[in-house]
């Protein structure tokens, strides 16, 4: 079978790497072949590394407030770089009322802080099916 | 989108087929790029070296790939990858093509996938192909047989392991590199490790390195670029097209006969006996 590969990366100068870190993990042991980039990663390395690792997802954590800016400039450079069907999912603090409009953006969903791992892995798992049906 | 951009997604999507074991032909084609191979134990600096390696050739104006290896987990079968942690500032040059591997159930320090994967980036006429093995110090030698030129780091720490590791890594790499030199036991490590090639009477370059400062890192190159010299005398080593064809051939054999045991539900009543106190050679020689 098909394993799932995703790119869990920190955007910009958020140095917040715990929930990044858990996500991480329990994406691993739930079967994910997970990519960490590490802290301080531009929009375009994030992009970068998702195509050249064929990624099925990029998942941002993000806890410093700059989401939207970081969200709008990922799907500009995805579509730039024709890889907008690689779908984008965020998390970390973002208030629910920025979640409107993230979505308006291009980001497929937004896990907050508290939200379950297995909520999140349940999610991409479901997303994944869905999408190649 | 330029088309620069779109065979560097082709390139990706068809590497990540390579990966899932499609594309078949990638795995019997032979590696017309240079590779060079680090191998070591867990955390001695190998892919800090490898982003030196790297600048290094994009100096020289040299497409350059990696193929970075970490660990499946056997339970889950996912994985952790985070050897490009440190080559991220290469991750938007067109000229650098960096891919993480997961082990995926296959012993020896690389995936079954690794091989098939460096095809693909020699068509794509990327040279050298950097490989880097896992680094969990057991047995990570088979990448000495699919690289041309094999390096195996040590650093400081790892020097009460050398009696255990002789019989495996000891007897491969083409140069041994200490790592860490800005530690206070580098020293007795390379001489401890000079000793040890001495009596094995191979010939082995030692060389230090300070991987986080470039420290030694000209001297490396120096030693590469000798062993690729002699490389280019004597043509590239047959064992590596051998290995790539033993290696698929072998996880074939055993998915084929375990899935044709499978289907006549033999495997399942097999694993049954065998928790039943039945012995495992008895049940062996009955299945095949
Ligand atoms: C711990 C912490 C720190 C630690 C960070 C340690 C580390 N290495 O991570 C330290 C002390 C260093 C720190 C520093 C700062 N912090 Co702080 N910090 C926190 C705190 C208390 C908890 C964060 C945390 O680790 N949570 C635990 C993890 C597991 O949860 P999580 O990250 O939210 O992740 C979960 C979900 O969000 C989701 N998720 C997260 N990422 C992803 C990714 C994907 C792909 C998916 C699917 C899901 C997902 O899943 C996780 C599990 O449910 C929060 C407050 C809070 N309650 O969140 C403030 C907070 C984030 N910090 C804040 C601030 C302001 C700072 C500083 C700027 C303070 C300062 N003035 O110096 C600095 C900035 C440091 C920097 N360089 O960025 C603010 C941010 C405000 C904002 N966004 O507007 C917060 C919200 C506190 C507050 N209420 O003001 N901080
Ligand atoms: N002091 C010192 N630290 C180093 C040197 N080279 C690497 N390190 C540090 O050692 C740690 C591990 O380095 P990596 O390059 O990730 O090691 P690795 O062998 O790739 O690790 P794995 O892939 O996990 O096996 C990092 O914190 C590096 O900064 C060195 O020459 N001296
Ligand atoms: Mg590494």
């Amino acid at each position: 079978m098909r394993k799932l590969r995703i790119i869990v990366a920190k955007a910009g100068l958020d140095g917040h790497d715990r929930g990044a870190k858990v996500v991480s993990r329990a994406l691993r042991d739930a079967g994910f072949e997970v990519i960490y980039t590490g802290l301080r990663q531009s929009p375009e390395q994030i992009v970068s590394t998702a195509i050249d690792e064929g990624a099925d997802f990029i998942g941002i954590s993000i806890l410093s407030g700059a989401h939207m800016i970081v969200a709008e400039k990922i799907i500009r450079i995805l579509k730039k770089r024709n890889a907008a069907d690689i779908p984008v999912f965020m998390g970390g603090i973002i208030p629910d009322s920025d979640i409107p409009d993230l979505k308006k953006i291009g980001i497929k969903a937004v896990f907050g802080p508290g939200t379950p791992t297995s909520k999140t892995i349940t999610y991409l798992k479901n997303y994944h099916e869905n999408d190649n049906s | 989108m330029t088309t620069v951009e779109n065979s560097r997604r082709q390139l990706a999507q068809l590497i990540r087929k390579i990966e899932e074991g499609e594309e078949f032909s990638y795995y019997t084609k032979r590696i017309l790029s240079r590779t060079i191979g680090i191998t070591g134990s867990g955390g001695v600096g190998k892919s800090t070296l490898i982003t030196r390696l790297i600048q290094h050739y994009r100096e020289k104006r040299k497409k350059v790939a990696v193929v970075a290896t970490d660990p499946s987990s056997p339970f889950s079968g996912g994985a952790l990858l985070g050897d490009r942690i440190r080559m991220q500032r290469f991750a938007t040059d067109p000229n650098v093509f960096i891919k993480s591997v997961a082990s995926r159930g296959k012993q020896g320090g690389i995936a079954l996938s690794t091989g098939a994967i460096a095809s693909a980036l020699s068509e794509s006429k990327y040279d050298p192909i950097i490989i880097e093995t896992l680094g969990i110090g057991q047995d990570e030698i088979d990448v000495s047989k699919l690289v041309d030129t094999s390096i195996v780091m040590f650093s400081p720490r790892t020097g009460d392991q050398i009696q255990a590791m002789k019989a495996g890594i000891m007897e491969i790499g083409d140069i041994f590199v200490v790592n860490k030199a800005d530690m206070p036991a580098a020293d007795a490590m390379a001489a401890q490790l000079t000793k040890e090639i001495s009596e094995s009477g191979r010939r082995v370059e030692i060389i230090k390195t300070i991987a986080t400062t470039g420290e030694g890192i000209d001297k490396l190159l120096e030693a590469i670029e000798k062993h690729q010299k002699l490389i280019d005398a004597v043509g590239k080593k047959k064992e590596s097209a051998v290995y790539q064809i033993e290696s698929i051939l072998r996880d074939k054999i055993y998915c084929y006969i375990k899935e044709s045991l499978q289907k006549k539900n033999y495997w399942d009543k097999a694993i049954k006996d065998i928790i039943n106190g039945e012995s495992i050679a008895e049940i062996i020689k009955q299945l095949v």
